[in-house]
């Protein structure tokens, strides 16, 4: 069980990571929100001051949270592929001028940037109580915190099936594999299910029922 | 086709939140009514599950991967109600701790995935229930309507112009769609032969 590449920095001690988790939640909120509408307020000359001036906010943040830089902007990395696809699509049609398309990328880059700022200064359990705390649904907030807990359980179950299915055949052509894959999956689903039942168990031995919701 | 922040305009951000969080709030009433305990176990750890499914990529032709999105499935065996609740659970942690997709654009991601993936896709496989052709067609109905919606949504905040995203769009996902319900065919396969009663769980 390791929970580690996911939430590498979020247990380090730094004036941002001890600030409440309801005053992180909501300032990225807000600065979501301000990064979405400031730019489409005014005009393009004018919205890259604006962003200039948020990323120096995220900047100081991140300096003050001690997370390395070279991690957040790696991750954050993660939305170019999108971005690819959107400046590739435009080349074709060319709906936005340059100018646009680094505004855009500038936006969802900011946008990421804050959300994993977020999540590497607030451990994940602190954010969602504090989504229920604000009225969340519980049914919802429950299945989340279920699905973080057992994804690490479950990714080992499917490596050790696929070591399994690897020991016991060679290379196997197009059609076979994709239908061993197929087993792989439905043989975790059942394993998934199986063990649903004693975590119901375990948690009815403790007191859970519907009501607890 | 998970959207991330940035691309949509407020005008499709503030609706797109609208129509999935109202149809979030109806769902999770209508679930909470006649739940059981055990149920809340099964939905999590399945959730896991499909979670888990959206990661795994398929190598297909020529070096490239695919990877599913679950929906149908999940839907199929316990229902599209718990199924949206499912899928919108897996956007939200994949939106927060993998970078894929957003939070603002959630409410996008969440109707173009959660629920057409789950109601729509789920009504077309109980137009015909139970044969594989129904679940083959129903995936790729939604993958496609999934990616028809991604580029209204796109196009209306000015990325690019329309019937050229759609374009490119579609004729990847009504391959996605096509494998994906392959795929689901041959999981529902196994299962009813080897645990046949999880597909009663949704009943």
């Amino acid at each position: 069980m390791n929970h580690g590449f996911l939430e590498d920095h979020a247990f380090l001690n730094s004036p941002v990571h001890r600030l409440s988790p309801k005053s992180k939640l909501s300032a990225v909120f807000l600065m979501l929100t301000l990064i979405l509408i400031l730019t489409h307020l005014f005009q393009p000359a004018l919205s890259i001051q604006i962003m200039f001036a948020l990323a120096g906010i995220l900047a100081v943040f991140t300096f003050l949270s001690r997370v390395p830089l070279r991690f957040l902007l790696l991750r954050s990395s993660l939305v170019l592929p999108f971005s690819g696809f959107v400046i590739l699509v435009n080349s074709l049609s060319g709906t936005m001028d340059p100018f646009q398309i680094l505004l855009v990328l500038t936006r969802s880059i900011l946008s990421v940037f804050t959300i994993l700022l977020l999540i590497s200064t607030t451990p994940f359990q602190q954010i969602l109580t504090q989504l229920s705390r604000w009225k969340f649904p519980g049914l919802l907030v429950m299945v989340i915190a279920f699905m973080y807990r057992y994804f690490f359980v479950l990714a080992k179950e499917i490596k050790s099936l696929e070591k399994g299915v690897g020991m016991r055949s060679s290379k196997l052509g197009g059609w076979q594999r994709m239908k061993t894959y197929a087993n792989i999956l439905g043989m975790l689903l059942i394993r998934s299910y199986e063990r649903s039942e004693r975590i119901h168990q375990a948690m009815e031995m403790r007191g859970f029922s519907e009501e607890s919701l | 086709m998970h959207i991330p922040d940035g691309f949509l305009s407020p005008t499709v951000t503030t609706a797109t939140l609208a129509v999935s969080g109202m149809a979030l709030a109806a769902n999770v009433k209508a679930l909470n009514r006649d739940i059981k305990a055990e149920q809340i176990p099964l939905m999590g750890v399945l959730a896991s599950f499909v979670f888990l499914v959206q990661l795994f990529s398929f190598p297909i032709l020529g070096g490239t991967s695919i990877h599913l999105t679950g929906a149908l499935l999940i839907s199929i065996i316990l229902g599209p109600r718990a199924g949206f609740i499912i899928m919108s659970a897996s956007l939200i942690v994949l939106a927060l701790l993998f970078q894929h997709g957003g939070i603002l654009s959630l409410g996008a991601n969440i109707l173009n995935m959660g629920i057409v993936g789950c109601f729509i896709g789920w009504g077309i496989y109980h137009l015909i229930p139970g044969q594989s052709i129904s679940i083959v067609m129903a995936s790729i109905f939604a993958s496609v309507l999934a990616a028809f919606l991604a580029a209204v949504e796109l196009a209306s905040s000015d990325m690019f112009v329309f019937s050229t995203g759609l374009k490119s769009m579609l004729i990847i996902y009504s391959i996605t769609g096509l494998i994906e319900g392959v795929i689901t065919v041959s999981i529902i396969g196994f299962i009813k032969r080897i645990k046949p009663e999880i597909m009663e769980l949704g009943s």
